[in-house]
């Protein structure tokens, strides 16, 4: 019994051993490079804004990317998009211009995932902090990034079956603060007593579903 | 009857006060339209700020809808002036001029005439919003196109291009009520004056105290506020809440309804009584 406990647990060290084997530069560099990989194709997209004080049904529409950065949503009506694309953000970082640590891995809906948080060495850099995790196939699961402008985003990602790591469903999280319309704009002259005065900050999600890639 | 009804409508087409509303509000829809198409996007921006620094926004803000909602809302405040200079004068100006001394004479019952200018108030009434409506939706039309309908009160709310027809058409509904109040108003004080400054002023002047005790008296007269009808003048706004509240929209109906019949009842009943002897 003790020789498979112990041949069990020499199979799992291996493991992990390997999955750690290459640095994690090279690892968020393997990242880069695979989502550098994906040619042009067009996609449907489903949006879906969960805020809770936006009211806004399902939209639906086609998405366009063209390399390198140029992704073009044509959604049927008014929507509300995602500020940030967060492959396009990490495509870009030049890993060079970032301290580089590795954190405890992490398990991310249910992949194992290597930690790893950037820390830019630049003070003028618009990322003040992110974090990405890295699964087995080398394909970021899980994004945080804390900007100078936009504040928190964190992405989670989920990806297609297919040869290129393109997202089957990205879930962005955010944080929002409430609207404060002055009544006489509103109309509701009689909401100039209402005793709520501060803007309440909400967490909110936007869900993006892919489906029918076509690469060109 | 009918033939007292367009007797009445013929009295009004001829005046010329009748197309001072109309155009007031045509020229109010081209001015605020041609307005909307320079100055729209910083509007917008200014309003929607805080969601511009967290998504990105796609799709056709300024619309037909966009700017018939926002002339509705700014409009149905104005709009009760406009009403009250037709239907205000509608007895009280045969009272001044003594012509309603001959109709009275006339084989009808007064019953009968009181409800002729009653029903020729009405369609100038409707006239006048469908007007508003039409021309705002139509020129809006020409100048942005449709789009979905972005609404911001306590949240925002965006409504479908094809969701938004039948709200148009129930708020335009509570809105016409909200002005047959108006209406069914000027009457009753115009069966009781004998010149046209009394209705006209007297409308205008208790719409306006109670639109101000309704806001600065807010926390005084709270409790009563539901049944005042000045409160549901913008009511029709209930239709573009995501989740419509019902018990708000029957409430506003009701109370509304009862305005307009107790207005139209104290009139019928001071004009069958009225002396056109003096």
């Amino acid at each position: 019994m003790k020789i498979f406990i112990n041949l069990f647990l020499i199979s799992i060290l291996t493991i992990v051993a390997n999955a750690q084997s290459i640095s994690k530069e090279e690892l968020l560099s393997l990242s880069i490079k695979q989502l550098k990989s994906i040619p042009n194709y067009t996609c449907d997209v489903e949006l879906k804004v969960d805020v809770e004080f936006i009211k806004i049904g399902e939209r639906k529409g086609k998405l366009s990317y063209i390399k390198p950065d140029s992704l073009k949503y044509d959604i049927e009506g008014f929507a509300l998009l995602p500020k940030e694309d967060p492959l396009t953000k990490i495509k870009n970082l030049n890993i060079k211009n970032y301290t580089i640590i590795e954190l405890e891995s992490e398990s991310i809906s249910n992949e194992l995932c290597r930690n790893i948080k950037i820390v830019p060495n630049n003070t003028d850099d618009d990322i003040i902090l992110g974090q990405v995790w890295i699964d087995k196939k080398n394909n970021i699961r899980q994004l945080s990034i804390f900007t100078k402008e936009q504040g928190k985003f964190d992405f989670l990602i989920d990806y297609m079956n297919y040869k290129y790591p393109v997202p089957q469903k990205i879930t962005v999280m955010f944080d929002i603060k409430d609207m404060k319309i002055p009544p006489g704009m509103t109309g509701e002259l009689n909401k100039f007593y209402n005793k709520e005065k501060k803007q309440k900050t909400t967490s909110g999600k936007i869900l993006l579903n892919y489906s029918n890639y076509s690469f060109k | 009857m009918l033939k007292l009804i367009k007797l009445e409508l013929f009295k009004i087409l001829t005046r010329p006060r009748t197309y001072i509303g109309f155009g007031a509000v045509i020229f109010i829809v081209l001015a605020f339209q041609i307005s909307l198409y320079f100055q729209g996007k910083a509007v917008v921006s200014f309003i929607l700020d805080n969601l511009e620094n967290t998504f990105q926004m796609a799709g056709n803000i300024i619309n037909a809808n966009l700017a018939t909602y926002i002339l509705l809302n700014g409009l149905l405040i104005h709009i009760p002036i406009l009403i009250c200079l037709v239907t205000g004068d509608i007895i009280s100006g045969e009272a001044s001029s003594g012509t309603i001394r001959i109709w009275l004479q006339k084989p009808y019952s007064r019953s009968k005439i009181f409800f002729a200018k009653v029903i020729t108030s009405v369609i100038y009434t409707i006239s006048l919003l469908l007007v508003l409506g039409l021309f705002s939706y139509i020129l809006g039309y020409l100048m942005f196109g449709f789009g979905d309908l972005v609404v911001v009160k306590q949240g925002v709310s965006i409504f479908n291009q094809d969701d938004l027809f039948w709200r148009f058409s129930y708020a335009f509904l509570i809105g016409a009520t909200s002005m047959l109040v108006v209406t069914s108003l000027s009457i009753m004080i115009s069966s009781f004056a004998t010149n046209s400054i009394v209705p006209i002023v007297g409308t205008i002047a208790i719409i306006i105290v109670l639109n101000v005790l309704t806001i600065l008296g807010y926390t005084v007269f709270e409790p009563i506020l539901p049944y005042v009808f000045t409160t549901h003048f913008n009511r029709w706004q209930l239709m573009f809440d995501y989740d419509l509240n019902y018990n708000e929209i029957a409430q506003t109906f009701i109370v509304q309804s009862f305005y307009i019949l107790l207005f139209l009842a104290i009139g019928l009943i001071h004009f069958k009584n009225k002396d056109i002897l003096s």
